[in-house]
């Protein structure tokens, strides 16, 4: 009866926040409505009508050729008056096979970068409605990083925190956490990797092979309309490059003093006509980090393989296949102490954490000409983690299938619209005793369902130059039941070499598995209970509405730069409050019971500012500045301590700068400097500088031999504090200065 | 500060070590990536006999406008085809009214202050001039549903890319070999 009575609240609850939320989107979306038709209004210029393009009649301008419009329109210098006086230029690349010719990047000015996470449909960075950023291969090459954080440092609006050796927070706009990075959705080919029992992203167990990845494109602002729930403040969409563009063998190894070593192995071939495929290998071992009191006990060591095919039965269908599996071993250390202010060290736990799985995930495309098509994926993931010492035993069995489609309605109408179905199969083994320390006593097995549907619509209220996209998504999951994330977007393009944009919309993270229903304990020798986080089943969706503004423009060939700012209002914020509980069991020992809560509101508000500049030729110059407030408001004066604790973990300011200069001599020289302002919520994490350095050359042209150098301002500084839940600690770790060397060959 | 000093030192040293010579890193000058593709079609494209009729043993490669190659299309010069059999041979024409019979003609994409200021003119011109088995490469959106058979265009995914209208190609006689056509970069115009 009672728990009718709940659930009936509960419902009405729920019930008067939609309709308010429902009218505050309405009133949104009618503003842009209207001013978007206010611009429309205006009188039409006359345009002249662009050529017809056979390929890609749809677009606007298919494949521009900026190149054209870049190079060859400045006088070519080389050329003199009477070219047979002159040597020319020797055409070195002759020496390539055409395989490895029609491999080779030429330079893509910044607004034509091609983005397929803004509308899950091909599009440039110039043309998204939305605050994009694409980490190109030859970046990730240059930057010296050897995992996907360390290559996300450079991305605007992003705060990334090696916790220590193998544990990372990556997080867009805030809201930083070793435990938790929930605002936040990255997925590998269409795969998410968010990890379903707590909402956050395991790093230390998400890698792919740097050397094949085609991009990653970094969305950030929410990507929920087609991307579904937990983008709230960003996406991160990791692809991998085509079977048909990794043909051939490349092994990549080295080693040093922090990367203690690594070797990547990859080959692809085919079958003489439409079957593309390659199968590939890595494995690295990376040292501990650095801590004051002792051995870090956080080294990291992985192994994977896998391959992808691609197969094109005809002109107009693909269809992949790819799998991997793989095995991580991540070094781990915490402690428990009995009083929030006690001494440290008072139990500690310290074992591996062994994860282990693989996925298999089979796509069929098919491309129906004018900018139509559909695509059908299926995929089966397994995540399976346990510590050594049995303090953690879980896994996750996922299975998901999903459909999209898009056409042109119409002159001005680019639709796509998709649906989804998401299984969880979670399982839980009892957790072992520890030095004392004892987690979770449960042994169960959970199921869980997720089921969406999508549709967005790109119009065009004038041609080639202003277009506004709206659309929703629904969803329903196990926990908050049905969920609805719509968006509105305008962008304005007055020319190919700018844009200006806006966009509103609202954004959810579905409660995760831990907060819903499972208990933990972490006891402290038997009979005594130190905390019990207890689940809670009222716990709503966090939600989010989110204003931004974006500009972005290549006033000349050699200069680019993107301006993005945000005002994000968020509801209902998570909260773990230490409370009573009236029926505890026999007490013996102080406990500590944790409860999670919607005990939260507040407003983010913040600017990212990035641009590139080809100094010369052969010198480029890449600059981002992030500034970020967070301003979070406790519902109860007694969560007051969260909400400095939240604000605390994120930097209000961030620069990243990069040198990348071909020196000649086929020798390459990049530089990075990084400073990142101080995390107010510890009193030992300085702000600091850091400097990279790489030095790269090509003996030949299928030879690369490079020396990096990471972190070389200091010895060792951390780059996050303890944290931890109650009496739960984990220990400083500090970032130690590192240098390898690497040899990469190509056949 | 030693450590400043030191850092500071490896990065001078660096700079000075190096001299100035050409610069060969994997983002390549398109203008070098596209005359290189001519050599290759040149390698990979099947001509008849006869395609110029005074070739003299040369297999002859035109440029029909300003040269956008600065200095690379030069470097196709003496470069051989046919196994080092057949010597390649370089011409230039300022438009189409100059136009001699070639086995393979680039359609530069330059303006120009001739009768012939656009690409798509020179084509034009072109087409009522040539030699029936001339393959026509162009650089510029939309020709090669014009009459040219290879028409390059940088993809968002910093590639040189190829759309290549082969229907056109056999119309002529002339045909790519399937290694070109298997490529990732082409994109075949039906």
């Amino acid at each position: 009866m009672a728990r009718t009575a709940i659930n009936t609240f509960c419902m009405a609850r729920s019930l008067t926040m939609e309709y308010r939320i429902g009218a505050t989107t309405f009133m949104a979306g009618s503003l842009l409505v209207a001013g978007a038709l206010a611009l429309c209004a205006l009188p039409t210029p006359v345009r002249a009508e662009p050529p017809p393009f056979a390929y890609d009649s749809a677009r606007e301008r298919p494949f521009r050729t900026p190149a054209v419009t870049i190079r060859y329109q400045e006088p070519p210098p080389e050329v003199p008056a009477n070219p047979a006086d002159v040597e020319p230029p020797a055409l070195e690349l002759l020496d390539l096979s055409i395989e490895e010719l029609s491999q080779t990047q030429v330079r893509v000015p910044a607004l034509e970068q091609e983005v397929t996470t803004v509308s899950r449909q091909e599009s440039t960075v110039g043309r998204s409605p939305v605050a994009v950023f694409v980490v190109t291969q030859e970046m990730i090459r240059r930057s010296g990083a050897t995992s996907i954080p360390e290559v996300l440092r450079m991305v605007p609006g992003l705060q990334v925190v090696r916790i220590d050796s193998n544990k990372w927070s990556v997080t867009v706009r805030g809201f930083a956490d070793r435990f938790f990075n929930r605002f936040l959705l990255v997925q590998i080919d269409g795969r998410a990797v968010y990890q379903v029992i707590n909402s956050t992203v395991s790093w230390d167990a998400v890698d792919v092979m740097l050397e094949d990845v085609e991009r990653i494109e970094v969305v950030r602002g929410p990507g929920a309309t087609v991307w579904g729930a937990n983008a709230v403040n960003g996406i991160i969409n990791i692809i991998t490059k085509r079977a048909a563009d990794t043909q051939g063998g490349l092994i990549s190894s080295g080693g040093g003093t922090e990367e203690r070593g690594f070797t990547s192995f990859r080959y692809g071939g085919n079958n003489g006509s439409d079957l593309n495929y390659r199968v590939y290998g890595k494995w690295f071992d990376r040292d501990n980090g650095f801590n004051a009191n002792g051995d870090a006990q956080d080294d990291w060591r992985a192994g994977r393989g896998g391959f992808r095919m691609d197969w094109t039965p005809t002109e107009c269908d693909t269809i992949t296949l790819q799998g991997e599996i793989f095995e991580v071993h991540s070094g781990r250390r915490d402690f428990l102490r009995p009083l929030t202010t006690g001494p440290d060290f008072f139990f500690t736990n310290t074992e591996d954490e062994i994860t282990d799985g693989g996925h298999l995930l089979s796509r069929w495309s098919r491309d129906l000409g004018d900018d139509s098509g559909w695509s059908l994926q299926a995929y089966y993931d397994r995540f399976d983690r346990r510590s050594t010492n049995q303090i953690i035993d879980a896994s996750i069995d996922t299975y998901d299938v999903d459909f999209q489609n898009h056409f042109q309605l119409g002159c001005n109408h680019k639709v796509v619209w998709g649906a989804g179905y998401r299984f969880y199969d979670l399982h839980f083994h009892p957790s072992g005793f520890d030095g004392g320390f004892h987690v979770n006593a449960s042994d169960e097995t959970v199921d869980l369902n997720r089921v969406s549907a999508f549709v967005q619509d790109e119009m065009t209220l004038r041609p080639d130059e202003l277009f506004l996209t709206m659309g929703i998504k629904l969803s329903h999951n196990d926990f908050s039941n049905f969920e609805y994330q719509p968006t509105a977007r305008l962008l304005w393009a007055p020319d190919e070499q700018q844009a200006a944009w806006a966009s509103f919309s609202r954004a959810v993270r579905t409660p995760a598995y831990a907060e819903h229903f499972s208990r933990i304990t972490g006891v402290a020798g038997p009979g005594t209970s130190f905390f019990t986080a207890f689940p809670n089943q009222e716990f709503d969706s966090e939600e989010m509405f989110a204003y931004e503004l974006g500009y972005r423009a290549q006033p000349t060939d050699a200069f680019s730069w993107d301006l993005a700012m945000f005002y994000n209002k968020y509801d209902d914020l998570l909260v773990r409050r230490l409370t009573p509980v009236p029926l505890m069991p026999i007490v013996v020992l102080p406990t500590f019971p944790v409860t999670t809560f919607n005990g939260m509101d507040g407003e983010t508000y913040g600017v990212e500012l990035s641009g590139t500049l080809d100094v010369t030729d052969s010198w480029q110059l890449y600059g981002q500045y992030t500034f970020l407030r967070m301003q979070l408001h406790a519902d109860n004066p007694v969560d007051a301590a969260a909400e400095a604790a939240t604000e605390g973990l994120s930097p209000h300011n961030q620069v990243y700068l990069m040198s990348s200069w071909d020196m000649g001599c086929n020798w390459e020289l990049d530089l990075i400097g990084r400073y990142v302002d101080i995390l107010p919520q510890f009193v030992d994490v300085p702000s600091y500088i850091a400097l990279d350095l790489r030095l790269g050359w090509y003996p030949s042209e299928n030879l690369e031999l490079s020396v990096v150098g990471q972190n070389l301002t200091d010895p060792h500084h951390p780059e996050f504090g303890s944290t931890g839940a109650g009496t739960l600690r984990s220990p400083t770790v500090e970032l130690q200065r590192g240098v390898y060397g690497m040899l990469r060959y190509k056949w | 500060m030693t450590r400043n000093i030191l850092l500071t030192l490896i990065v001078c040293g660096v700079w000075l070590a190096t001299s100035v010579c050409n610069a060969q890193t994997p983002v390549k000058d398109e203008r070098q990536v596209k005359a290189t593709y001519l050599y290759f079609f040149s390698q990979y494209g099947t001509w008849p006999e006869n395609a110029v009729p005074d070739a003299q043993g040369q297999f002859i490669v035109g440029l029909l406008g300003p040269d956008p190659f600065g200095g690379y299309f030069d470097a196709l010069k003496g470069k051989t085809v046919a196994g080092g059999k057949i010597k390649i041979e370089i011409r230039r024409f300022e438009s189409s009214n100059d136009y001699k019979p070639c086995h393979l003609v680039f359609i530069s994409p330059e303006a120009a202050d001739n009768g012939e200021g656009t690409a798509e003119q020179r084509l034009a011109g072109l087409l009522k001039k040539r030699n029936p088995h001339v393959m026509i490469v162009s650089d510029s959106p939309g020709l090669a549903t014009a009459g040219a058979m290879i028409n390059n265009f940088i993809a968002a995914d910093g590639r040189v890319h190829l759309e290549i209208n082969r229907a056109e190609m056999q119309k002529q006689g002339l045909d790519m070999s399937p290694k070109v056509l298997q490529l990732s970069i082409v994109h075949l115009v039906p």
